[in-house]
């Protein structure tokens, strides 16, 4: 049954017209899979095949059938395959483009993420590329450094930004010494190559050391402790003068021992921690590489012995000049002498292929002086070019501006607080760039989404008119509620009339007066103050599409119905003095979350304010989290003790750019959590039964109410505000 | 109350980093009350303790706070059963009995309870018990000093124009580090080298203030870990306990703190 299912399977393909391209990389590769994991794949895997000759091309289809026998998941079945193909399908179904960039790289994304990880960061660069097939396609192609952030998240290779902070405090602590740390521009394939470089303002480090997972932390430690100890150790940069780049290569290691040596003496832990990294053995193969890996290991520890003649010469060298160790003149001549011998050994060198080892130490393109512009010396050092234009154009040159953008975008932001941008769009005005939590990574994804104010429609400026007379039951009935509430902390008054407790002192001098034959002091007594008020309130109204929809037995629709309770409430902050804001919300993909400003805090309500609140229209998306996140922004200049966010909505989070169900949920209960850290509670109005359930999930049973009989909104959002601020 | 009781009978250990002491004796001889400026646990009361060793005076030590009144430091009746009685409170025991006034921390107390030690700062040297409708008049041998620590400044929390400029100012700083080891060695008894490794740390760790650290690693501290690694603690346990977990609750500046006492030691 199995061979004629096969059978039948290949003459499809066979058959089909795509030529004999494709017929025999199909071929290859079911022949290979088949015996990994049996047959059970084929049906699907055939009709992906065929479905890639259609829509992206023969190529692709044939790029395709390698990759899929070249799969090298751990414990690869039929069920990680099927997910495998499926997830390509998905992907070629939404991009071809972005499928073959996805293919070209599937052995370097399969090989380093499991199968779950590896679906994750599909599915992220989905949601990255959700409005750009070019952003998706550069999101699979790992040739860039977001695209490359993001791959290593996935993979959960420590980032050199997971740790920047901790470093330049570790840096400043150890160094006194405050540079920027930046990470590097790398490709991908030349990341094992990767070697930090630096300057006196600026360290440039790799983004990730690829291959050193285990002890990523240590590399960076030692990375800029190095680099730490050139800058306080070394002097001016050498010459290069007639030096061959091997001799420069040899000065370069002296010269890194030297430093090393020195911030040893100083901080001999930092001596144990490079010495970590110094694996060579003691003896090998007789390359440059590896002659120089054996030098610089027996420089750095004296118990090192190797059976390679020319490192011991170097190392005895080195120690018997250790009274000289702080003369930099040493490296040089040190480096000489080893070079000189090296060559008449006739040791080959290619500087092309040459990298500082251990992987901490750094390029050693700050030891010298370079002539001014890049010449064939340089080519023939070829020591990297690319580095040393970008030193040299950041070089006491503060006004650098890819350094400082970089630098800007690197300074780590406090949560909370909107970043302002002046770019003005056609249609909205953008206004901040917010984070957002992907719970797939589970990471907060910086400036993530975009917020844009839109202007507002207006609609009558005898709207609050129209409310009184609607509701003016309720609207007396609220006024005399909130005149007798009151918040914030209450204060020990002393030497009161009237109290549960005797104040000590005033009861004391009160005896005194008794027994001195004067006439006493009554108020002996200690009181607590009624707290004061102290709370703002942030009305966010949900005008998404749903809202447009009329509510059952009434001819108001759920916008209107929320308008209506924002004026009722209105009028109840007035009379109690606290201070407010109201804004609408709805969104249309990440990069258009679209706030409709009716009121902010340090404005009066007044005619326009009015005119907004009744022009709130409906339409688009709910993207909660990012809206609430946007409040909680507004507070930073509040000096309430409480501060409060009330959200209205008819629905769950959701986005035209966004599938998956849970995403936006999980980033909304992030958002409520983040923003109970900094002191703002989230409470959350649900109209229907629906969306009660959904809040319920996301702000947790006390964090939300239900209100299904919608026509109540205006009162009982009255009542509610009344119940959870007294 | 006899004020031999709060006389200091046994040297206390003080190393002089600069010349403090012979400052000391110049303010105390002219009277001119003195105001002891630096970071906590730099020394700055045991240097006072000491002053008052040597000068063989006695020391009333008033630890401040927000809660203190005026009453606090000047005195109060109280009740027996004989009836009511003034108590002197500790500056009006120094000034009756020409004993040194040591008001330790004085920006916590309120301006407004500060203010009272103004009328014997100055030439005046006289200290209004209203409630007893007395004007004491301070001993030849009363002495006021103040200390504080200028990195907890803030607009709520100083002393008034008109109480700092009644007093001369020493600045204390944490000692060279040559002496800062020779204290932690006598202080904690421990031998040179431990002593030295931690001295390394609270110097690296003194880069941080303010930026990361409200102040670096004091040299109380420093006694604090060079006496918990004496009973079996390692010096990194001990540092964790008496240094990193002491100083910061911020998780990143503790990472760099274990990071620098890793590679000083």
């Amino acid at each position: 049954m199995e061979i004629k299912m096969s059978v039948h399977h290949k003459n499809r393909i066979k058959h089909a017209g795509y030529g004999q391209n494709v017929f025999k990389a199909y071929e290859d590769a079911v022949n290979k899979i088949t015996i990994q994991i049996g047959s059970a794949f084929l049906q699907e895997f055939t009709n992906t095949v065929s479905y890639l000759c259609i829509k992206g091309g023969k190529a692709e289809a044939v790029l395709f059938c390698k990759r899929a026998a070249e799969l090298r998941f751990k414990n690869l079945n039929d069920k990680m395959f099927f997910e495998w193909q499926k997830k390509i399908s998905d992907v070629a179904k939404i991009s071809p483009k972005a499928c073959k960039v996805l293919l070209e790289n599937n052995s370097t994304t399969t090989g380093s993420l499991d199968l779950s990880s590896w679906l994750d960061w599909i599915d992220t660069g989905l949601r990255y590329g959700a409005n750009s097939i070019d952003n998706m396609a550069d999101y699979f192609s790992l040739t860039n450094q977001v695209s490359l952030s993001f791959f290593n998240e996935h993979s959960g290779t420590l980032m050199f930004t997971n740790i920047k902070e901790q470093l330049k405090l570790e840096l400043k602590s150890l160094f006194n010494i405050t540079p920027d740390l930046i990470p590097n521009k790398i490709k991908f394939q030349s990341a094992a190559k990767q070697r930090s470089s630096f300057s006196d303002r600026v360290f440039l480090l790799p983004p990730t050391y690829i291959g050193s997972s285990k002890r990523a932390l240590k590399t960076y430690q030692a990375a800029v402790f190095h680099m730490g100890a050139h800058l306080r150790y070394g002097k001016k940069s050498f010459e290069v003068g007639q030096l061959k780049p091997m001799q420069v290569a040899i000065v370069s290691i002296i010269e890194d021992a030297r430093v090393e040596m020195l911030a040893g003496l100083e901080l001999p832990g930092l001596n144990r921690l490079w010495t970590e990294f110094h694996d060579a053995p003691s003896s090998g193969i007789n390359t440059a590489q590896r002659m120089f890996e054996r030098l610089s290991r027996a420089l750095i520890d004296p118990n090192f012995h190797t059976d390679d003649g020319w490192a011991e010469k170097g190392k005895r060298m080195f120690y018997q000049a250790r009274d000289s160790w702080d003369d930099p003149r040493i490296s040089r001549a040190i480096g000489n002498i080893l070079g000189n011998e090296l060559g008449q050994l006739r040791v080959q060198f290619n500087a092309k292929d040459y990298v500082p080892n251990p992987v901490y130490r750094d390029d050693n393109n700050e030891l010298w002086a370079f002539p001014e512009a890049p010449s064939e010396d340089m080519q023939a050092h070829d020591l990297n070019v690319d580095l040393v234009e970008a030193r040299r154009t950041t070089r006491g040159n503060k006004k650098n501006s890819k350094m400082q953008e970089e630098t800007s975008e690197n300074e780590n932001e406090k949560y909370g607080i909107a970043k302002p941008s002046t770019v003005d769009e056609k249609s909205g005005r953008l206004i901040a760039k917010l984070p957002e939590f992907d719970y797939t990574a589970n990471k907060l994804r910086k400036d993530w989404v975009s917020i844009l104010e839109y202007r507002n429609r207006l609609g009558s400026s005898k709207y609050l008119d129209y409310i009184e007379n609607e509701y003016s039951e309720v609207i007396q009935k609220s006024e005399r509620l909130f005149s007798s509430l009151s918040l914030g902390p209450s204060k020990k008054l002393k030497r009161q009339a009237e109290g549960e407790n005797l104040d000590l002192d005033a009861s004391v001098d009160a005896l005194i007066s008794i027994r001195t034959k004067t006439a006493p002091e009554q108020n002996i007594f200690e009181n607590r103050s009624k707290p004061s008020r102290s709370l703002a309130i942030h009305l966010l109204l949900d005008t998404s599409e749903s809202t447009r929809a009329l509510v059952p037995n009434s001819s108001k629709s759920i916008l209107e119905l929320e308008r209506e309770a924002a004026a009722i409430l209105v009028k109840s902050f007035n009379k109690t003095g606290d201070p407010f804001a109201i804004t609408g919300f709805s969104s249309n993909g990440r990069h258009d979350v679209r706030i409709q400003t009716v009121k902010q805090f340090d404005e009066e309500f007044g005619m326009s304010n009015e005119m907004s609140l009744a022009g709130l229209a409906s339409g688009y998306s709910t993207r909660m989290g990012a809206a609430l996140r946007y409040c909680g922004t507004s507070f930073n200049k509040t000096l309430t003790d409480r501060k409060l966010i009330l959200l209205v909505t008819d629905g769950e989070p959701s986005d035209i750019d966004v599938n998956d169900a849970k995403y936006l949920k999980f980033d909304t209960k992030r958002a409520v959590s983040e923003l109970k850290n900094v002191q703002v509670d989230v409470f959350c109005v649900a109209l229907g039964k629906q969306a009660g359930k959904h809040a319920e999930q996301i702000f947790g049973k006390s964090g939300c109410v239900s209100i299904n009989n919608l026509s109540s909104l205006p009162t009982k959002l009255t009542n509610l505000y009344v119940k959870l601020t007294s | 109350m006899d004020i031999a009781e709060f006389l200091i009978t046994q040297k206390p250990n003080y190393i002089n980093v600069g010349d403090e002491t012979d400052l000391f004796e110049a303010a105390f001889t002219n009277k001119i009350p003195v105001m002891l400026k630096g970071p906590t646990g730099c020394g700055k009361t045991r240097f006072v303790e000491y002053m008052a060793w040597f000068l063989k005076k006695p020391l009333v030590t008033v630890s401040c706070h927000e809660d203190m009144t005026a009453a606090d430091l000047v005195g109060r009746y109280l009740l027996n059963s004989d009836g009511t009685f003034w108590h002197d409170g500790p500056l009006t025991i120094a000034a009756r009995n020409g004993a040194i006034c040591y008001l330790d921390e004085v920006v916590e107390a309120r301006q407004d309870t500060t203010v009272v030690i103004h009328s014997i700062t100055d030439d005046r040297r006289v200290l209004p018990i209203e409630k007893k409708g007395e004007l004491l008049k301070a001993d030849d041998d009363f002495h006021l000093v103040v200390s504080y620590n200028p990195g907890y400044q803030s607009v709520v929390k100083d002393l008034k124009e008109s109480t700092k400029q009644r007093f001369c100012a020493l600045d204390f700083e944490y000692p060279a580090n040559e002496v800062e080891t020779n204290i932690v060695c006598s202080e904690a008894d421990v031998e040179l080298e431990i002593a030295s490794s931690l001295v390394k740390i609270a110097d690296k760790s003194r880069n941080l203030k303010g930026a990361g650290l409200n102040e670096g690693v004091s040299t109380r501290m420093l006694i604090h870990a060079a006496k918990l690694s004496k009973n079996g603690l390692s010096l990194l346990s001990a540092c964790e306990v008496a240094l990193v977990n002491a100083i910061t609750d911020d998780q990143e500046v503790r990472k760099a703190l274990r990071t620098t006492i890793s590679a000083c030691i």
